[in-house]
């Protein structure tokens, strides 16, 4: 059996070792070396620093008595988790861009750098994790008791509890305080805590797995003979009752608390040192909490079976192996549990300093001296040490006070949810921080208040029930007989669970008075600028808050105030850094409200974001800077963006035109070479006639000597050249008007088969002549078009003596066929002549084109027979084209829409 | 970049459902009186979700983009421009 002396003696050296191990961690990395101690799984496996002993002894016992409730805690956590792109990626994001040092700084950077908030949350977070740090000392010393009174059932050799628990405590704060504020770093990182938190982590999973592992497969006889064994004894194995509100409730509070809970805030993300390892602690978290739930309903239920009756639930992870005799295993459960412990009131002894420093010292500290620092140069570095020091010593010695006076009441044992439930008042805001850009200041302050008043009232003051008389009655019969204030049933709400009641209220008053509050004021404008800061942290530029301090400050003074808050060292590195970069002496910095901005965020990064806005204003031109003054810049900057935006779409506009510009010209270009060509063409065909004609008539002045039948040849000669010349003016003034549409045009609704068959008639003398043959094809049924009657027929007539004249066939024969098809009166006119040759199919539309020649050399046609044509078909909506055929001749379709009948 | 956008979404909807999977009125689904490997079919619902959740996440955080910040933004507009004036 183990006496109590050896067990103490065994939780010393365990303690002991994390000295050490936090020791070498931190000179390692101070000697800048890379090691594990940066990867991803020593910052998973210190985010299980919300495995407290409450969930290593504790989870067993609410599996003992709640069946399965206990398994919502660790799953609020992991959707958290299996969803970290969204809150916890942000959330990072946000706390590295504005080094942020606590939740409270968080949510007082937030909105507007506001001190009144900050002190609200750490207020909040100290009565809230001051009896959760009371509960891990219970747990401490009742294990200690468990494990060395069952030998002998004597009392703690020469210790009360008391003793014990102020034992631990005051060696708890020789940790924190000997790793937590070893110096005042630039980003409260500590790397020498986080690794033996990081140890932590391993010791109670391993120490519960193995206690798990016994228990199942060494003793139990494997899983299914545990339940089997729990149903014969009477156990519901099933408990059918187990999700109800109150599973929601809890998988909600246990959601909230992985990122509202002081001690995961500044593990997940003050302590984080790459946002990439969240990358890992996405999956890998949710697994830790997996394996260190596996074992806790079969260690329950075996429990329940094989313990005699009225044994501690809350303790079968130590009784267990001790019932088998197992003291070695039960040794390093007890380690197990001893570590869980241990590491929560580290790591929330070192949040709820900071917090205290920054929001409550540090305030007082900079109203009270108008001088920063004293003479010797390094005034805040030692105030800040100092409080956090004291606020160490403080917040451990108030969680014994409180372990102290509750003795063995219940008020600790309900402590976890109740501290969970105190601190999801945050998370409305901090969502609203995040992604609500109009939630404001006082929202925030008044949500938070109220939520955490009715949370005291309906959850926390009730805790007392047992140990308070005053609070029994006040339970019962509400405030001076004021039934519907009873603390837990609100309005007459009896019959739900006090949790679920008093989550349902506190949560419910907070998001409405968060929401109309926000709705009602106005934010100013530093809120208005963080809000954007963080709401759009992942799109903004880095370009800090360049615009927010502007002043008459030299750089000396500056230096001063640096010195002063980051120590010397720091402060050097930071100028010189900077000077480097604008690429100046460091005597010559000129400050600039980059620079001021920068320096702000450091500071920031120690004091907290209100008093380091605060410090830096107060050297800046001796006050703070006006706030339409920001908000002068602020919209000058503004009216920047939007100067270069529009800007930006001038340009576009521009670029478009000049395109549009480049086209014009080039089609005009095209225009005035078509003209030019059009010009030449004319000139070319009058000057043929005229020559003739001029020949024809000079002959005739100057020979007299010319017999009478030449004279007429001449006179005939002349007379035709006139006519072809008169044609060629007439159908260039046909197309010209064509082209200009100075004609009134009517189409009307006409048969066009009517207009081809007299068309035919007028065309068959011609063809007879030449022998060509004219044969009628397929016709249309349905011919109703709307055309100009005269002028469609000049079209048909120009095709068919076209196709009469040019064809070059042994037998030439011409067929024309119409038909109605899709809505078009199509009539195809075909030869079997020679054809067209394949490159010409379009340039014969053009003017002065001639496609093929006849036989005969020069025919008179004067080549715009087609052109005209096409326009004229293309002024009743139609089209004029050249289609192909198997034939080997030329194929002309005109294509005119059908109307609808009416 | 559809397809960047595609993983967004699904870690977005991975704890959505994970969320709907865990309560009630599904969860009573499986909340009956069934024995599986000798434990009850609830607890073995439970843990097997919770395992897939973890197997989910772990692919969907490889294929997560790594620094999705307004650099990378700022490429895509250039490459627009280059576009814009070609």
């Amino acid at each position: 059996m183990l006496s109590a002396n050896f067990v103490i003696f065994i939780a010393v050296a365990y303690i002991f070792l994390l000295f050490i191990l936090a020791y070498f961690s931190d000179r390692s990395q101070k000697m800048g070396k890379k090691s594990f101690l940066n990867s991803p799984l020593v910052y998973t496996l210190s985010i299980s620093v919300y495995c407290t002993s409450w969930t290593f002894y504790g989870a067993v016992g609410s599996a003992a008595r709640n069946g399965l409730e206990f398994l919502a805690i660790y799953l609020g956590p992991t959707l958290v988790f299996v969803g970290w792109w969204f809150i916890l990626r942000k959330l990072v994001r946000v706390g590295r861009e504005q080094r942020i040092t606590s939740i409270a700084d968080l949510l007082s950077s937030r909105f507007g750098k506001s001190n009144r908030l900050g002190v609200l949350v750490t207020l909040i977070a100290v009565i809230g994790t001051t009896p959760y740090i009371a509960l891990q000392l219970k747990a401490i010393t009742n294990s200690i008791q468990v494990i060395s009174a069952s030998g002998s059932s004597s009392a703690i050799s020469g210790f009360g509890d008391g003793t014990l628990a102020l034992g631990i405590a005051a060696l708890m704060a020789l940790f924190t305080i000997f790793f937590g504020t070893r110096n005042v770093d630039a980003n409260e990182q500590h790397h020498g805590v986080v690794a033996a938190i990081a140890f932590e982590a391993i010791v109670k999973l391993v120490a519960f797995i193995a206690v798990g592992i016994f228990v199942v497969f060494f003793v139990g006889g494997g899983v299914g003979n545990i339940f089997a064994k729990a149903n014969e004894a009477g156990i519901d194995i099933y408990r059918a009752d187990s999700f109800g509100p109150r599973w929601i409730a809890i998988l909600f509070l246990s959601a909230a608390a992985i990122l509202c809970l002081p001690r995961q805030f500044q593990i997940t993300v003050v302590e984080n040192s790459n946002e990439r390892h969240l990358r890992t602690a996405g999956w890998a978290f949710p697994a830790y909490l997996f394996l260190m739930s596996l074992f806790t309903i079969p260690i329950a239920l075996y429990g329940l079976t094989a313990l005699p009756e009225g044994s501690n639930p809350d303790m079968f992870v130590l009784t267990l192996p001790l019932a088998e005799g197992n003291t070695l295993l039960a040794l390093f459960a007890f380690i197990g549990g001893f570590s869980s412990a241990t590491s929560m009131i580290i790591i929330a002894t070192i949040a709820l300093s900071i917090m205290i420093s920054n929001h409550i010292v540090m305030p007082i500290a900079l109203r009270s001296s108008e001088n920063l620092g004293t003479a010797d140069g390094r005034g805040v570095t030692r105030l800040l040490l100092t409080s956090r020091r004291v606020s160490i010593i403080f917040v451990l010695f108030l969680g014994f006070l409180y372990f102290w006076f509750s003795g063995n009441s219940d008020a600790l044992a309900s402590m976890g949810l109740i501290a969970f439930a105190g601190v999801a008042q945050f998370l409305p805001s901090m969502i609203a921080a995040l992604y609500w850009r109009e939630a404001s200041v006082n929202g925030a302050i008044w949500a938070t208040f109220i939520g955490f008043l009715v949370w005291a009232w309906t959850l926390f003051l009730p805790s007392f029930e047992t140990s308070s008389i005053m609070v029994a009655n006040l339970i019962s019969e509400g405030p001076f007989g004021l039934e519907f204030l009873r603390p837990q049933a609100l309005f007459g709400m009896s019959n739900m669970d006090p949790l679920v009641h008093s989550v349902f209220w506190s949560v419910l008053l907070n998001v409405v008075t968060l929401i109309v509050v926000s709705l009602f004021t106005k934010q100013s404008s530093l809120e208005r600028i963080q809000a954007n800061m963080f709401v759009d942290v992942f799109s903004l530029k880095k370009r800090g808050q360049a615009e927010l301090v502007r002043g008459s400050a030299t750089a000396n003074d500056l230096m001063f105030v640096a010195q002063r808050v980051l120590g010397g060292k720091r402060a050097y590195e930071i100028f010189e850094g900077f000077a480097k970069q604008s690429g100046v002496r460091r005597e010559e910095l000129i400050v600039t409200s980059e620079f001021i901005s920068r320096l702000e965020k450091e500071l920031a990064g120690t004091i907290g974001a209100a008093s380091a806005h605060v410090v830096l204003s107060k050297v800046l031109s001796g006050g703070e800077v006006s706030l339409e003054e920001v908000m002068q810049i602020a919209d000058e900057t503004q009216q920047v963006i939007e100067y270069s935006q529009r800007l930006e779409q001038t340009t576009k506009k521009l670029r478009a035109t000049a395109k549009e510009l480049k086209k014009a010209n080039e089609s005009l270009t095209q225009l005035d070479k078509q003209k030019d060509d059009f010009l030449s063409k004319v000139s070319h065909e009058v000057r043929t006639p005229m020559t003739s004609i001029r020949s024809f008539s000079e002959i005739l002045l100057t020979h007299d000597d010319i017999n009478d039948e030449q004279r007429n040849k001449f006179v005939l000669t002349i007379n035709q050249e006139s006519k072809r010349l008169t044609n060629l003016l007439d159908e260039i003034l046909d197309l010209n008007a064509l082209e200009k549409g100075e004609r009134i045009w009517v189409n009307r609704l006409v048969n066009g088969e009517e207009i081809l068959e007299r068309t035919i008639n007028i065309c068959s003398p011609i063809a007879m002549q030449k022998n060509v043959q004219l044969k009628r094809g397929e016709k249309a049924s349905n011919d109703n078009i709307n055309a100009e009657p005269d002028r469609l027929a000049q079209v048909y007539i120009n095709i068919i003596t076209n196709a009469i004249k040019y064809n070059d066939a042994k037998n030439p024969i011409i067929t024309i066929s119409s038909m109605s098809k899709a809505g078009f009166y199509i009539v195809d006119i075909a030869d079997n002549g020679s054809g067209i040759a394949k490159q010409d199919t379009e340039i014969i539309f053009e003017k002065f084109s001639r496609g093929r020649r006849t036989k005969g050399g020069d025919d008179g046609g004067l080549g715009l027979g087609l052109a005209i044509s096409r326009e004229i078909i293309d002024k009743m909506s139609g089209s004029l084209e050249l289609i192909e055929t198997n034939n080997s001749g030329a194929c002309f379709r005109v294509k005119i829409p059908l109307t609808k009948e009416e | 970049m559809s397809n960047r956008r595609k993983i967004e979404n699904g870690a977005l909807a991975l704890p959505i459902f994970g969320a709907i999977l865990i309560v009630p009125p599904l969860l009573n689904v499986f909340n009956v009186e069934v024995l599986i490997f000798g434990a009850p079919l609830i607890i073995i619902y439970l843990f097997s979700l919770w395992i897939l959740l973890i197997i989910a996440t772990f692919f969907l955080s490889r294929h997560l983009p790594d620094n999705p910040t307004l650099e990378q933004n700022n490429d895509s507009f250039e490459a627009d421009d280059i576009e814009g004036e070609n």
